[in-house]
């Protein structure tokens, strides 16, 4: 009798639970049969007035129905969970393809880019930056850079006076005087001294304001050597690896022997094309040793000691860096440029 | 300089090919900028010798030739008249390309066909000069063959190098100097021309005197005469070949100067004998206010600075400038003075730059010419110029000559060449590739070696006066890594003991401002250090202002550039505008700059230079950033103090307060101070509308401007730890209705000043005012955090504080508590 009770107990059990659809009946369930006052724990309970003989079969049987019972309300459990999270998550549908919020962060200048970069590749190799006026005496622009007033040199060099011995610097060379004289005698010096710069000139490869890099060291047993590793290496971390470098002789005044200084072309690889004129190599700076007489005059020995110094022009490298083709459009500042 | 390579070619056997010379020179030092063709004719133009005329049988103003050009007989149809059997003429063949174009074709010409075309000078693009019409066949010289291509015997196709020489190689403005380069690199040598000629008539000591009375602006003077000369046209190679070089031929005495100058480098001038008066040619400088007509034909005031060549009365010409319309040379002119002078750089150049006429001549003489070399281009110049004009050379030659220069004698020691260069070059090596420039090169005997270290070669080094550039010992090394290629110098990196090359604390604080902006969406620009003066006004800025007090240009490009930047804001502005009229309608734009202030009193007097603070500026205008889930907002005054509210904390400094500030160009009503240190640093605020106006703004425009200079140093990147809180907090909202107009500034101080050390925060969160508060009131809504560090709060601690609170404000504003 009872065991037959059990077994249709188990059966109905089994099927009312297949068919509940939420958790919430699914736990009135649970409550009904395994509750404290659920229909198998009374069971369980009168089982003590059971005949000894039938305890044991009995009560065995019991026991798998309520451990059925516990084991399908649990897996039933776990699909209407399973299915709740689905039709949750299915409510949370986004079109992924909406546009993000956007966070539009101004932008340095291109010049300050290069120059931070060029500031950095040299501040790693360990020159400190060294300062000097945009408003310069004529005396550090020129004089002491070894072209005395009359140098034919002066030439190359068109600039904005302010008085006879007060000039815009044309250049960023005069940091190496001023430099220097507050260094003497001590060594060794390793400084770039990026800056403004000032020229009487206003067209497509000419602005009247532009920015230069220059770099000095000046050391015990400094060579030209010295100077072509130096600017290799810089050429590299600024523009690939695969760089190469070739150094051409020049002049200026106040370095000896001088250099113009060529990169292989980082549009092609030297092979040749329009931005290097099919020459293979871009020009990007001029360099040199210090002239002996530049460290006299800056009171150092030139016996004892020498030096190299290099200048670049920042808007050149910005404009190999960018491809931009006119240097204006550098001080145009137009938003609409600077926000690409 | 342009040097055609078949010139060059005259002077020094070249194994190169023009391109391949091109990158040597260039490699060496003499940078070759171009390598271009002259006259690019093509191989199809030929000589031919003109066998036959006849008249055309349908037009009689044509004629029929036929010409033989070695090969064929061509007949030809030809419009012109100067021609006769026998002329040799340049002949087209079909397929000929004319510079315009236009392509020779067999072409029947009124019923007649035609093989070719004779041409002009002006047809084959060569602008000589003839003394015969300027349209007709141009006749070769009649020592050309018939089939003879032009291009081997003009200067047809010829390869021009354009060179573009660095100021020290004044040198390589000749033939001889560039293949005297070329000898050094290729190990040639160099060909001077052959001279001869014969000297007849009268001893030119009898036909004039010379006096040089200023031998520091005139270091050597040479002359010598010719007369009986025939004046024409140059013949048509010497044309050629200076219009190669880009001189316009003239008439075969100047063309002879002209050629000398390239070939030598040495600048003359021919004067008519027969117009100086006395006889007499005196070196001297001009008398204040002489006066000189120059061949340009301008009437010119001379000063006593320039020195000219004189005759017994007058100035006949700008000694190295240009001569004097006085002693130019004419048709009429038989007898000929010819000046081979070597005149002070520095002082030609200075003369050349008052009266504005740069020449060939004066830019030689400016990089120094070599006086060496006067004696060779005299008798250069009259031997060329009796095989082109005929006439007779005069007897000698007058030679002043006061202070021969004598080459400075150089040491060179091979440890110093290593030192410089980075390796060493062995001492055969340096004498050889010294004696290849024309240096006088000797080993120094042991007992002079004095300098040098024990095993040092020294060389002794002589150096010709072509070279006036190598003046010492660094010139010579550079010499030799010159030539020997600076591809051989190996890439080494300094020894040495090792730097920090880290930034200094104020640029770093520089790149944290420039952070901090551009993370807050504003755009970095760079304009220029000038300004127009005008923006003063147009930001009404009273008279006294010190931002009027610019240093001035002498000599601005223009008036937007007359003065340095006192200020960067009408630069700003004016970018604005500029964008703004490009549609970009919102703009978040700041620049960090340099200003610069003349240095008061002292400027000017003890060569004080201007001082040059750098300062920050920013401008915004327009909406933020919308999406499609917001819409967007409009800028204004809080935006703008928001983003420096953020760049100060983001410096680490902490006590500053704004006040109300008065900028003639900002807002009466919206214009704040930024104090610090108790001093004002900068403003902010709303441009003011007639201010907005004249700068041509279409809209609303928030501005500031902070000295960076007393900013920088209050700068503090590191922040401070402090202990994390052990106990909580307790949040008290409240809100006031205070009577419009009470400064929130002075509510949040009275705030904390009643919270005291429990008082951990403030915050403002809401201003309203509308239908929930009495007209002429405005709620201001603030959350405040308590906390003790050092235990837990009970509402009863906050309670008394809020209570002084309520009641402070209360007294103090007539505040009245709104119930939230």
């Amino acid at each position: 009798m009872l065991r037959e009770k059990l077994e249709r107990l188990r059966s109905e059990l089994s099927s009312r639970i297949s068919a509940i659809k939420e958790l919430e009946e699914l736990e009135k369930i649970r409550v009904q049969f395994l509750g404290k006052k659920g229909v198998i724990t009374m069971l369980m309970r009168s089982m003590n007035e059971l005949p000894a003989a039938e305890k044991p079969l009995l009560g065995k049987l019991l026991n798998e129905v309520k451990q059925s019972a516990a084991s399908e309300i649990e897996e039933k459990k776990i699909e209407l969970q399973e299915q709740l999270r689905q039709r949750q998550q299915e409510a949370e549908r986004i079109d992924v393809t909406l546009p993000g919020k956007v966070f539009n962060p101004g932008r340095r200048h291109p010049i300050t880019l290069v120059m931070e970069e060029i500031e950095e590749i040299f501040g790693c190799m360990g020159f400190q930056i060294g300062e000097g006026p945009d408003v310069e005496l004529d005396y550090y622009n020129f004089e002491a850079l070894n072209m005395p007033e009359e140098h034919p040199a002066r030439d190359m060099q068109d600039s904005f006076y302010i008085d006879k011995e007060i000039l815009l610097r044309t250049h960023t060379s005069p940091v190496q005087i001023r430099t220097m004289e507050k260094m003497a005698p001590e060594l060794p010096v390793r400084i770039i001294a990026p800056g403004k710069v000032y020229r009487r000139d206003d067209d497509i490869t000419h602005s009247p304001m532009f920015h230069q890099v220059e770099g000095l060291v000046v050391d015990r047993g400094i060579s030209l050597a010295d100077l072509k590793g130096t600017l290799l290496l810089f050429a590299r971390e600024m523009f690939g690896r695969e760089r190469q470098i070739r150094l051409r002789p020049s002049f200026f005044p106040f370095t000896e022997p001088s250099a113009e200084v060529d990169i292989s072309c980082i549009i092609c690889n030297g092979q040749g094309c329009r931005t290097c004129g099919e020459s293979g190599w871009l020009e990007i700076l001029g360099a040199g040793m210090v002239h002996p007489r530049v460290l006299e005059v800056c009171g150092y020995d030139p016996e004892l000691v020498s030096g190299f110094a290099f200048g670049m022009g920042v808007e050149r490298i910005a404009m190999l860096k960018y491809g931009i083709d006119d240097i204006r459009l550098f001080y145009t500042n137009d938003l609409r440029m600077l926000r690409q | 300089m342009k040097v055609p390579y078949n010139w060059l070619r005259e002077y020094v056997e070249i194994p190169l090919t023009p391109e391949e010379l091109a990158e040597c020179l260039t490699m060496a030092g003499i940078e070759v900028g171009a390598v271009s063709t002259f006259a690019p004719l093509g191989e199809l133009f030929v000589a031919a010798r003109i066998e036959k005329l006849s008249p055309h049988p349908q037009a009689p103003n044509l004629q029929l030739v036929k010409v033989f050009s070695g090969a064929a007989y061509h007949d030809i149809v030809c419009g012109a008249w100067n021609i006769k059997v026998g002329d040799m003429v340049p002949l087209a063949l079909p397929g000929a390309v004319l510079p315009g174009g236009e392509e020779i074709r067999k072409a029947e010409i009124k019923g007649v066909l035609s093989g070719g075309m004779l041409c002009s000078a002006g047809e084959m693009g060569l602008k000589i000069t003839r003394e015969e019409e300027e349209d007709g066949i141009l006749i070769l010289e009649h020592d050309s063959k018939p089939g003879e291509k032009l291009v081997d015997f003009l200067f047809i196709n010829e390869p021009v190098l354009e060179l573009e020489l660095t100021p020290n190689r004044g040198d390589c403005l000749s033939m001889l100097g560039v293949a005297r380069e070329v000898a050094a690199l290729t190990g040639n040598s160099v060909t001077l021309p052959d001279i001869s000629f014969q000297e007849k008539g009268r001893p030119i000591e009898e036909l004039v005197t010379i006096e040089l009375r200023e031998p520091e602006l005139c270091y050597r003077y040479t002359a010598r005469m010719m007369e009986g000369f025939r004046i024409a046209p140059s013949p048509l190679h010497m044309q050629l070949r200076l219009l190669a070089a880009g001189v316009r031929a003239i008439y075969n005495l100047v063309d002879v100067t002209n050629y000398v100058m390239w070939e030598t480098g040495f600048p003359m001038h021919a004067f008519d004998y027969d117009c100086i008066e006395g006889k007499k040619i005196i070196v001297r400088r001009a008398a204040p206010g002489e006066t000189l007509v120059t061949l340009d034909g301008v009437n010119r005031v001379l000063d006593e600075e320039m020195l000219v060549i004189a005759d017994e009365h007058r100035p006949v010409g700008m000694a190295g400038v240009m001569g004097g319309e006085n002693t130019e040379i004419t048709a009429a002119t038989h007898r000929l003075f010819l000046e081979a002078a070597c005149f002070n750089p520095v002082n030609n150049r200075g003369t050349a730059r008052k009266l504005n006429l740069p020449s060939e001549a004066s830019l030689r003489y400016e990089k120094g010419v070599d006086p060496e070399m006067a004696v060779f281009a005299q008798n250069r110049a009259v031997s060329l110029m009796q095989e082109t004009a005929g006439g007779e050379i005069c007897r000698g030659l007058l030679d002043i000559y006061p202070r021969q220069q004598h080459r400075p004698q150089l040491k060179l020691r091979s440890g110093r060449v290593k030192e410089m260069l980075g390796y060493a070059v062995e001492k055969g090596e340096m004498e050889k590739i010294l004696q290849r420039l024309g240096m006088h090169v000797q080993e120094q005997g042991r007992f002079d070696r004095v300098e040098a270290a024990p095993h040092d070669a020294v060389l002794d080094v002589g150096v010709p006066s072509f070279r006036p550039d190598i003046k010492g010992e660094i010139d010579l090394i550079e010499e030799i890594a010159r030539i020997k290629g600076y591809d051989q110098i190996p890439a080494t990196l300094p020894k040495g003991v090792i730097t920090s090359g880290r930034l200094s604390p104020q640029r770093q604080v520089l790149r944290q401002v420039k952070d901090t902006l551009t993370a807050c969406g504003i755009q970095e620009i760079i304009t220029f250090s000038f300004m127009h003066p005008r923006y003063f006004d147009d930001l009404e800025l009273p008279p006294e202002d010190e931002r009027r007090q610019a240093v001035k240009l002498q000599n601005p490009l223009t008036e937007e550039q007359e003065i340095l930047r006192t200020t960067l804001l009408p630069n700003l502005l004016r970018l604005m505008q500029y964008n703004f009229n490009r549609q970009v309608e919102d703009q978040f734009i700041f620049e960090l700059g340099k200003v610069y202030y003349p240095d008061g009193a002292e400027y000017g007097y003890a060569k004080r230079l201007p001082r040059e603070p750098v300062a920050l500026s920013l401008a915004l205008s327009g909406k933020t950033a919308q999406n499609w889930q917001a819409t967007s907002q409009d800028v204004d005054f809080y935006t703008l103090k928001g983003i420096l509210e953020t760049l100060l904390q983001s410096l680490g400094i902490k006590n500053y307060h704004w006040e109300k500030t008065r900028e003639t160009f900002l807002h009466p009503h919206q214009a704040a101070g930024l104090i610090l240190d108790g001093r004002e640093i900068g403003y902010m605020g709303t441009l003011h509308v007639p201010v907005q106006e004249k700068f041509s703004l279409r809209q609303k425009v928030f501005v500031a401007e902070l000295n960076m200079e007393t900013l920088l140093p209050l700068a503090d990147l590191v922040p401070r730890y402090r202990a994390l809180p052990r106990y909580p907090a307790i949040r008290r909202d409240i809100a006031f209705i205070v009577p419009a107009g009470t400064a929130a500034a002075s509510l949040i101080e009275e705030i904390r000043k009643a919270g005291g050390s429990l008082l951990e925060s403030l915050h403002l969160f809401d201003v309203y005012s509308g239908n929930q508060v009495p007209a002429g009131h405005v709620s201001l809504a603030f959350a405040l955090t308590f906390r003790h560090l050092e235990r837990t709060l009970k509402d009863e601690d906050t309670d008394a504080i809020m209570a002084e609170i309520e009641m402070n404000m209360g007294n103090k504003y007539g505040a009245v508590l709104r119930k939230i």
